[in-house]
């Protein structure tokens, strides 16, 4: 004989009414199950068989016990009563949000939830690292210990272009080897501030190398399109007539590509970033990219600009008036100057200027040195002409098969990051409410429905920081992990680039995400299909009974 | 009749069906579940499930009212509707003839 009240009751607790009703409830159900079970055994079934048969009439107890908590206090069932597998009671829920917060002592996943600010951050070229106040911390604790490298860091990040130049004078007057942060101020404006002298010190400093005097014919340019209304800045570089009418940009191109050296201080500025984010704990590569990319560099368009005056208008000329050997100077001056931009270790800009510099300086080269019979140095130019073709080519390929990585990842890595952050508000709510409804179980039934209805947060959280985490994983690294700048902005720049790209959503949705999405709607509305199928299978069955 | 459509009627209507059944006598829940199954000839089954919850909602709302008797042999809960659930009963009633006029002239009609 079967205790059918236990039966019950062992299923239906708990159940948070008074306990007259409960037992009644209890005894009501129970009686449904005998008499369903009397039923069964008379019509000839098993003992088994007629147990079984009497209990599947109630398929989810929880459900049940949901049910008739609500009709009898018409309220929503206590959380901290629920058994279902989101209840608070239940280790499942606090297994999946005590993993989510796990998660946030990987650092790869720290920077993976800061990749949101990204675009924005790309967009105004401005963190909130780098604001004026903390750099005015950082600087005063810098001064306090007469550490130079963060003064020079201060320096070439601050906002305000005058206190820059202070944490700059401070810096060199430490260590004058960080002269060269002077590169910062040689395209810098600002009230009352003059570039003028720090291009001066940059060139006394440095006189052999190329990159001051770029600067400084860069600075030409800038001064040269204030000087009256309406004129663009490369106005000068519009045509080789206004190239030869500007002898202030001239001298300073002359003597760049007569200097020995070219060095834009990518590597002493990328080290300096690299350890002073490093010492303030700022593990963040986005940030590092910001910093690094934001360096001076020469206007590609004046160097181009100038080195095909110097081969296409000087060179050609004498080329053509019979000056051949003035003509292979004027090729090779170019030409070398590409090379040692090239080959210097600035950055995947400045290298493909070169390359470009050294293609139409051997374009005319060649060619000269065959007329003049010197094969030799004609089959050597050849052979450079090849490799840099091959090198212009891959270097092209390389950047944009990362860009097509990343255009992949970027979107996944921007949608899973919005969904935790969204997820994680709630999960916050949740575990606020279920905390306040623990110590205070009648706090309202208006919380309690809130509370079950978040349920499905924490574990919805871990799933969205899973799949941030496995997208963002191939660029989540240690910022000294990257050895250059080059490195960097080959690894890390076409991934910000996709997230700030601001056809983004319309590409991402076309391209990548349209068959996945087809499937995904497809596997949805074959399960709904399916469960519906299944939920109205009792029915069915009835109906061919009878 | 389709299963979706008779889950929707039954849901729209669980309430009119479970107050006309106690307008006459009192009635426990096994009863009450074999008795929309008989008298609709097997098209309506309620889930038991659903059956109790919308018992104890009605006797909340004041329209039936449970109480304990031996009938049988057996300790029952038998539900009775109450005059409020009396009147309910009737207005429903008056919705329900009036609607199930309505869909009829619809789906009835036949033309010359």
């Amino acid at each position: 004989m079967h205790d059918w009240k236990e039966l019950v009751r062992v299923r239906l607790t708990p159940l948070p009414l008074e306990a007259a009703r409960r037992e009644e409830i209890i005894e009501e159900l129970a009686q449904q199950l005998e008499e369903a079970y009397s039923e069964a055994v008379a019509g000839g079934a098993s003992d088994s068989a007629a147990l079984h048969r009497s209990l599947a009439q109630f398929k989810d107890w929880e459900d049940l016990r949901k049910a008739v908590f609500h009709a009898v206090e018409a309220e929503e069932f206590p959380i901290w009563q629920q058994s279902g597998i989101l209840s608070p009671r239940r280790p499942a829920v606090w297994i999946a949000l005590v993993l989510s917060i796990a998660l946030l002592g990987l650092s790869g996943f720290r920077q993976a939830l800061e990749t949101v600010s990204i675009p924005f951050v790309m967009v105004s070229s401005n963190d909130r690292s780098l604001s004026a106040r903390t750099l005015g911390r950082i600087e005063r604790q810098a001064v306090a210990k007469g550490d130079s490298r963060t003064l020079a860091f201060v320096a070439l990040h601050h906002p305000d272009i005058n206190e820059a130049a202070g944490a700059a004078e401070k810096a060199i007057a430490l260590d004058p080897r960080l002269t060269w942060i002077s590169a910062r101020f040689t395209q810098a404006e600002g009230p009352g501030f003059e570039r003028a002298p720090w291009i001066a010190r940059l060139k006394t400093w440095d006189p052999e190398n190329a990159f001051p005097y770029l600067l400084e014919a860069a600075a030409v340019l800038d001064k040269r399109s204030h000087g009256a209304n309406g004129d663009r800045r490369d106005a000068v570089l519009e045509s080789t007539r206004a190239i030869a009418a500007a002898p202030d940009f001239l001298l300073s191109m002359q003597k760049a590509f007569a200097a020995p050296t070219y060095n834009s201080y990518a590597s002493q500025r990328f080290e300096l970033d690299r350890a002073v984010l490093g010492q303030q704990k700022w593990d963040r590569p986005s940030l590092l990219l910001l910093a690094v990319t934001s360096r001076p560099i020469p206007n590609s368009f004046a160097v181009t600009s100038y080195a095909k005056y110097l081969v296409e208008t000087l060179g050609v000329t004498a080329e053509k008036a019979g000056r051949t050997e003035e003509a292979a100077v004027q090729y090779e001056t170019a030409a070398q100057f590409g090379a040692r931009m090239q080959q210097s270790s600035a950055g995947w800009s400045e290298r493909l200027n070169g390359m470009v510099i050294r293609k139409i300086s051997y374009e005319h080269l060649l060619p000269l040195l065959r007329q003049q019979g010197r094969t030799g140095e004609a089959a050597i130019v050849e052979s450079s002409q090849t490799d840099l073709q091959d090198a212009l080519e891959s270097t092209v390929r390389e950047y944009h098969l990362g860009e097509a990585s990343a255009s992949r990842a970027a979107p996944l890595v921007l949608i899973s990051d919005v969904l935790v952050i969204v997820l994680g508000v709630a999960a916050l709510g949740w575990l606020g409410l279920v905390t306040l409804l623990y110590w205070k179980e009648n706090a309202g039934g208006l919380l309690n429905h809130f509370a079950s209805a978040a349920s499905v947060a924490p574990p919805s959280l871990l799933v969205a920081s899973l799949c941030l985490y496995g997208a963002y994983y191939p660029y989540a690294r240690h910022i000294m992990q990257f050895q250059s700048e080059n490195q960097l902005v080959h690894d890390l720049m076409p991934f910000c680039e996709s997230l700030t790209d601001p056809w983004m959503v319309r590409g991402f949705w076309l391209t990548m995400l349209l068959w996945p999405t087809v499937w995904c709607v497809a596997i949805a509305v074959l399960g709904l299909i399916t469960l519906r199928w299944m939920a109205t299978r009792p029915q069915n069955a009835a109906r061919h009974e009878e | 009749m389709a299963p979706t459509s008779d889950r929707e009627l039954k849901k729209g209507n669980a309430e009119l069906m479970i107050l006309a059944l106690l307008e006459h006598q009192a009635r426990h829940g096994y009863e009450m579940g074999k008795l929309i199954a008989e008298r609709s000839e097997g098209v309506v089954r309620f889930h038991v499930a659903s059956l109790y919850p919308l018992l104890y909602r009605l006797e909340r709302r004041g329209w039936v009212r449970g109480e304990w008797e031996t009938a049988g042999g057996r300790r029952r809960r038998f539900y009775r509707l109450t005059p409020r659930g009396r009147k309910t009963l009737a207005n429903q009633r008056i919705r329900w003839r009036s609607f199930s006029r309505a869909v009829n002239r619809i789906v009835e009609v036949r033309y010359a």
